[in-house]
């Protein structure tokens, strides 16, 4: 797999390049931001891993000239700011996820393996986790070899959950995304739809975090 | 030194004010004396007229000249004389005798040839130095004998018929007469300094208004706002009002900078910390020597410990910088969501699960969602890290009474209850106080998280309690918000 690193710290580049090697990554490394871009528009990449802190064009820039010329290319974003809002806006930029540093190297992998399979290098309007795929254009759902029939709240509360598959998502974000911000929403209404999607995919595909929201078991994620 | 403003004003013109009355009347104690001496002077000159003139006309014509009569009318004269002054004057001796005016007729030795019927008189309390003639006119004369008192006399000659009338007061009399007179009229201006003090009082704490509503408008102020001060202050004040802005603003700059280099600090370091992580990591996992292998493991977990402590002191440096502008409203519930969904990772690598327990309305309170974040994330955290595999970190937010009542609690070790009394102290102490040692430490690690909340806490008007569920049965910490929005 051809991965573009682009970070400016040499001693942090060359030690991400090693274990990336190592875990049979072709690595190639790039210092500065704007030849960074031209890096990626120009070669065939199958991921990308991108320094928020960059000399010449800062990696949200990046990311950002990088989607509005059309590019798909899966990006991780490695930040050394903890703000929710530097944060949030790397992932408004366009990049896939982010990591904080320091961050777990095998979580840095995971994460690869992850965004790599989510976007799936064939279709964009793909999504994937495990057995699991999303069609956004044929609103198609599999499950392995499975057709699975959803209604528009299900395909819309599946969609959300695989868009952060391993990651919890919350109930406010999961209730504007399905019912808007105007709708009052009966309180049991959104446990009702996970109900339902539960008994489709399986209880253990979906995972509760009472109170506070659900996610999608992500088989990639590997933890400790 | 007297330190309040309007007590030193009010003494000072006081005493400016009695400074001047004393020069007043210094000044017009002399024009006064002067002045009043003139009119006896005149009162004397005036006697004398009457006594001559009344002398000439006794005896009447064809009469005989009757020493008894005349002695009699002469003194039944004497009130006229002594004159509306002295008569309402109430001296101190009140001595009628020495009060009035003495006088003598004396004769000429020998008299004259065409009258012959001179009387001598003299009023009882004549002094002997008036029965000798002199010259007419005024003239002041001591009497010579044990009591020395000086007389004012005025002597009036008749040539013709050959008498002499000679008028005399006391000296005495007259300046007690003076000096009555005179104090008086000071009386009445005495009388009246209370009532300027007390004019000068209120003067002075009108003028000071502006001065206090300042000093009011600074001590309303949250201790971290370093806004300038904005008053339309009289030009006195504004001068005080001016030197303080640049004083603040300086301050701020400095806190600012203060802050951005702590934020810098940390943000430099995370990178030096993931390559020495990353390598370590790297080592690990490679080697084939156990011993090497743990002890890069152990170095990839105090660049983690590292890490955690930089990420405090960018929240506390954010903290800092907060101050009540930027507040609203904030449903704390949905913020807790938000951050327990980041922390979900962490506490199931640990095998610890999460749990809000909400009440669906009434969780919103004025407040700054950054930081009241930071809160949540701190407790979490901790309750998190003093977990045990397999526990359960609950968090409970509901209102209670006019306070909303967040609760975190873990089913971790919990707290001894000396650990429990010290900790306790530390969350409501002000920030002089140390974390104690015994928590400072890798195990417990609760000092910077907890003086991290006990900061944003108190930013918030809100109090931190900790309630020990019993030794090693965990710990749970409450934060009491002050009203919260419906």
């Amino acid at each position: 797999m051809h991965l573009c690193l682009i970070e400016d710290d040499l001693a942090l580049a060359q030690a991400l390049s090693d274990g990336l090697t190592a875990a049979d990554y072709r690595v190639q490394q790039v210092t500065r931001g704007d030849a960074g871009l031209h890096m990626l528009q120009t070669g065939a990449f199958d991921l990308a891993i991108v320094d928020l802190g960059l000399p010449g064009l800062s990696g949200m820039d990046l990311v950002q000239r990088l989607r509005q010329s059309g590019s798909t290319l899966p990006v991780l974003m490695l930040t050394a700011r903890d703000a929710t809002q530097d944060r949030i806006s790397g992932l408004d930029a366009g990049a896939d996820d982010y990591l904080v540093k320091p961050f777990d190297f095998n979580e840095l992998l995971a994460r690869l393996r992850a965004i790599h399979r989510r976007v799936s290098g064939t279709v964009a309007s793909v999504l994937q986790s495990g057995a699991l795929r999303l069609d956004l254009e044929t609103r198609q759902v599999m499950q392995a070899d499975r057709k699975i029939d959803l209604s528009r709240r299900e395909f819309a509360l599946l969609q959300l959950l695989l868009e952060n598959a391993g990651r919890v998502v919350t109930r406010d974000r999961l209730e504007t995304a399905l019912y808007g911000w105007l709708d009052p929403v009966a309180s049991n209404a959104l446990e009702v739809h996970v109900h339902h999607l539960r008994k489709k995919l399986g209880a253990e595909t979906i995972r509760t975090m009472r109170g506070v929201g659900y996610l999608l078991v992500n088989p990639d994620a590997s933890l400790p | 030194m007297i330190s309040s403003l309007r007590t030193r004003l009010l003494l000072g013109l006081m005493l400016a004010l009695l400074l001047a009355l004393v020069l007043v009347f210094i000044v017009s104690w002399q024009a006064a004396k002067a002045e009043l001496a003139s009119v006896f002077d005149a009162h004397l000159q005036q006697s004398a007229a009457i006594m001559l003139l009344w002398s000439q006309t006794e005896p009447r014509a064809g009469e005989q000249l009757d020493a008894d009569k005349f002695r009699a009318e002469l003194q039944s004269l004497l009130p006229l004389m002594t004159g509306v002054y002295l008569r309402r004057q109430t001296v101190a001796t009140d001595d009628a005798d020495r009060r009035e005016l003495a006088y003598t007729i004396l004769c000429d030795e020998p008299p004259p040839a065409q009258q012959s019927d001179c009387l001598a008189v003299a009023s009882p309390n004549a002094p002997p130095l008036l029965q000798t003639s002199a010259a007419p006119g005024f003239a002041e004369q001591r009497q010579d004998d044990a009591a020395a008192t000086l007389w004012h006399i005025y002597t009036l000659r008749d040539a013709e018929r050959g008498f002499t009338v000679r008028v005399a007061e006391r000296d005495d009399v007259r300046r007690q007469l003076i000096g009555s007179m005179v104090w008086r009229q000071y009386g009445i201006m005495l009388s009246l300094i209370p009532l300027a003090g007390l004019l000068c009082w209120w003067v002075i704490g009108h003028g000071l208004r502006p001065l206090r509503q300042l000093s009011a408008q600074i001590n309303a102020r949250s201790e971290d706002l370093l806004e300038p001060v904005a008053t339309t202050a009289p030009d006195e004040v504004s001068a005080l009002v001016d030197a303080l802005n640049q004083l603040l603003l300086r301050l701020a700059a400095a806190f600012d900078r203060e802050r951005r280099f702590s934020a810098d600090v940390a943000h430099e370091l995370r990178t030096p910390l993931s390559v020495i992580k990353t390598r370590a990591e790297l080592t690990a996992a490679r080697s084939d020597d156990a011993n090497t292998a743990s002890a890069c493991s152990e170095i990839a977990r105090q660049c983690q410990r590292a890490a955690r402590v930089l990420d405090q002191l960018l929240q506390l440096a954010r903290i800092a910088g907060m101050s009540r502008q930027h507040w609203q409203t904030v449903d704390l519930a949905a913020l807790a969501r938000e951050v327990m969904a980041d922390l979900s990772a962490p506490a199931q690598a640990r095998g610890v699960e999460l749990v809000l327990e909400a009440t669906a309305h009434s969780c919103s309170l004025p407040g700054e969602a950054v930081s009241l974040s930071i809160l949540l994330r701190n407790l979490l955290d901790n309750a998190i890290r003093h977990s045990h595999h397999g526990g359960e970190v609950s968090v409970d937010i509901r209102p209670q009474g006019q306070r909303l009542l967040l609760s975190v609690t873990d089913q971790g070790t919990g707290l001894s209850p000396q650990q429990h009394d010290q900790l306790q102290r530390f969350v409501q102490a002000e920030e002089s106080v140390n974390v104690p040692p015994e928590l400072r430490s890798d195990q417990s690690g609760y000092g910077l998280g907890l003086r991290i909340v006990q900061r944003i806490a108190a930013l918030h008007a809100a109090e931190v309690e900790l309630l020990t569920l019993g030794q090693g049965a965990g710990l749970c910490v409450q934060v009491s918000f002050p009203g919260h929005a419906a």
